[in-house]
């Protein structure tokens, strides 16, 4: 069977911006149809995968979108402008390696007129070598998307280095456990859901027509561990699965956390208490849908958020994704 | 289409305030229309039957709100305080002729004279505090028998020809849209089609919010005014886009990315056509688009704007032959046989 490790790998060989998540919804939806669930994609391009059962039905959601680049212009000297996918760090783009969707590599740079500081989105560049517009507009149209280029490297331990852990990493456990639960009466939906870090846009269609009782997001938190960081919160990298309370978009339902933090203390699996005031989740969207929908979270803690280096502990996914299937199949979330 | 759009821009209409055009657009259609509804936000529901139905609605929607004004103190000496209504930048609003109540009383946005003004105030746009419309009353109790506290104002500006094919209105944003639904409505279409003009668009797409929930639409065209700003401040990037340089087809902008399937099924349609076509270089701004495309379970949702010169201001500019080129996108794009739709 598939380890978190493996689906991570996977999911490292195709890229996937906001907007730009279809090459993504394939693999995933080959690695589920190979472990024998059915799936279905909808308008905006979710992909929800189905373990069906008697009981109530729940969703699992995790975003499959990344940040990424959308070349907007192409200049007469064949440079390239562009603007965001998302929440990305600004006035650091520079010197960064990119590469479009079709693999046409590139470097962003900046308009060295502009002061550091003052730097802004449209200070900044792609620069893909071509010596002129009409050599650039056959690699790269404006509508294009690009993302940081680099794959997922294996750190001391069980830790790893990759950009858009972000949320590779919560997609990994959603399908890890969609397709490891065992003996579970639950009905459950899981949406690899798109357009999450431009507003949490694809869940909320999800969640409308998944229609489900309650439903469990699967995301990253700020690992706030490292050295001069003034954290936010108690949350470490390897210090388990970080179980929301409340984010910036969200107040996890009471009753999901009480009982994922019993579930967690009986079955001995690590987890700390996530409560982060600054950045929201899917959780934001899901649980205003329709009349209401009681939501929590666990997230996997990562370092240096939306950088091309993100960096966590495949420990804290490992116990997320045991701390969700224990949940699910001994029925502790009653509502 | 032109000459309705010419009527459709003299008419006022601030977000909450959209009943002069709901009525204007009903008597439009009346004629050709096969069903005709309102929904309690103001919404205005109009049902073209082709010779086919889809499986689904196709909802075509343009909003009929402008940006505008809105009374809310009258002062003793009979000025009339007010708040903008929508994104209308401060320093568009200085020395401006406007019409406010239901019976269109003309004024003007006063503020003190430049004689009067320090070099630091002038840096700044002037705040609210600063500016008053001045209906020419003495007095309060004067004032108050022509407007009221929560009556609405919009700028007074005619409608007129810039050279050979440009036109100069307020309002272009977003009765262009309007204009094209009309013109739509009474020709003959292929499928049955929903035309829905939406209120409250400039306040944050609240009509949008619930005709697309009611609707429960498979596809949705959004037909909107959007941001040109080929003037000699900008250059490259910077310049959005360009009234004359054709319809405007959506692929992101701040509250919407685009379906990629119904793009290339319009980029291939305009240049099959030979329909002339731009894209924005810059993502920004956001339209109806934003809510629909999020609807329920999800709608596939495009759009086709008329880029704008100096939206939002009294006087905005665009191109007449880009409005063509946006309707003749639009025909395409409804009489699309399903199986594109879908393909």
């Amino acid at each position: 069977m598939l380890s978190i490790t493996d689906i991570l790998k996977k999911m490292y060989t195709v890229k996937s911006p906001s907007g730009f998540e279809g090459e993504m919804a394939r693999v995933i939806a080959e690695m589920a149809e190979k472990a024998g669930l059915t799936h279905c994609t909808d308008a905006l391009g979710n992909l929800v995968v189905r373990r069906s059962g008697v009981g109530k039905r729940v969703l699992l959601d995790a975003h499959m979108d990344t940040t990424g680049f959308l070349a907007t212009y192409v200049d007469e000297k064949g440079f390239i402008r562009f603007d965001a996918l998302g929440g990305v760090p600004v006035p650091e783009l520079h010197n960064t390696p990119v590469e479009f969707l079709d693999g046409t590599p590139g470097t962003i740079s900046y308009e060295q007129k502009t002061a550091l500081k003052d730097r802004k989105m449209s200070s900044f560049f792609i620069d893909i070598g071509a010596k002129d517009e009409a050599q650039a507009r056959k690699y790269v149209l404006p509508g294009d998307a690009a993302v940081f280029a680099g794959g997922l490297r294996e750190l001391p331990g069980k830790r790893i280095a990759a950009p858009y852990l972000d949320n590779r990493i919560g997609c990994a456990v959603a399908l890890y456990t969609i397709i490891s639960l065992s003996d579970c009466d639950f009905d459950v939906y899981a949406s690899f859901s798109v357009q999450e870090e431009v507003g949490c846009r694809g869940a909320k269609t999800a969640a409308y027509a998944t229609d489900v009782d309650f439903a469990i997001v699967l995301d990253v938190t700020d690992a706030c561990d490292t050295p001069g960081f003034d954290g936010y919160s108690e949350v470490k990298m390897g210090g388990g699965a970080a179980i929301k309370i409340m984010d910036k978009a969200a107040i996890a339902h009471p009753a999901i956390v009480s009982a994922l933090i019993r579930c967690a203390e009986e079955n001995k699996i690590s987890y700390q208490r996530d409560v982060i005031t600054v950045g929201g989740t899917d959780a934001g969207s899901i649980h205003l849908t329709r009349n209401g929908i009681p939501t929590g979270g666990i997230s996997v803690p990562v370092r240096y958020m939306h950088s091309p280096n993100e960096v966590a502990d495949l420990e804290d996914a490992e116990a997320a994704a045991k701390l969700l299937i224990r949940a699910l199949e001994s029925n502790a979330i009653i509502l | 289409m032109i000459e309705t759009l010419k009527k459709l821009c003299t008419i006022p209409g601030a977000s909450g305030d959209e009943e002069k055009v709901r009525e204007f657009v009903r008597e439009c259609v009346a004629e050709c229309a096969d069903e005709i509804r309102e929904d309690s936000i103001g919404n205005l529901f109009v049902l073209k039957k082709g010779q086919k139905r889809r499986e689904k609605p196709f909802m075509v929607c343009a909003h009929m709100d402008e940006v505008g004004i809105i009374i809310k103190e009258i002062t003793s000496d009979g000025y009339l305080k007010f708040d903008f209504v929508g994104g209308v930048d401060r320093r568009s609003g200085v020395g401006k002729r406007v019409f406010v109540g239901e019976k269109g009383i003309p004024g003007v946005i006063g503020m003190r004279a430049v004689h009067l003004t320090t070099r630091e105030e002038r840096k700044k746009a002037p705040k609210l505090s600063e500016l008053c419309i001045d209906i020419g009353c003495e007095k309060k109790a004067k004032a108050e028998r022509i407007v009221r506290p929560g009556d609405y104002g919009v700028f007074d500006s005619d409608v007129k020809m810039l050279g050979e094919h440009k036109i100069k209105a307020r309002a272009l944003d977003d009765r262009f849209g309007c204009a094209v639904m009309i013109q739509l409505i009474k020709e003959e279409l292929l499928y049955d089609t929903w035309f829905v003009f939406t209120v409250q668009e400039e306040v944050g797409c609240r009509g949008a919010t619930v005709a697309a929930y009611s609707l429960s639409p498979a596809f949705a065209l959004v037909l909107e005014g959007t941001t040109a700003a080929d003037i000699p401040s900008s250059e490259g990037a910077m310049r959005v886009c360009a009234p004359g340089e054709g319809a405007v087809i959506g692929c992101m902008d701040g509250g919407t990315i685009y379906d990629k399937k119904m793009f290339s099924l319009l980029r291939g349609i305009a240049e099959e056509k030979g329909i002339k076509w731009q894209m924005k270089s810059r993502v920004a701004g956001g339209t109806d688009a934003s809510r629909i495309h999020v609807s329920r379970g999800g709608v596939r949702t495009t759009s086709l704007s008329l880029a704008t010169r100096y939206i939002h201001s009294p006087s905005s500019v665009a191109d007449v032959r880009d409005m063509e080129a946006v309707l003749k996108l639009s025909r395409e794009l409804i009489n699309c046989e399903e199986e594109m739709l879908n393909a």
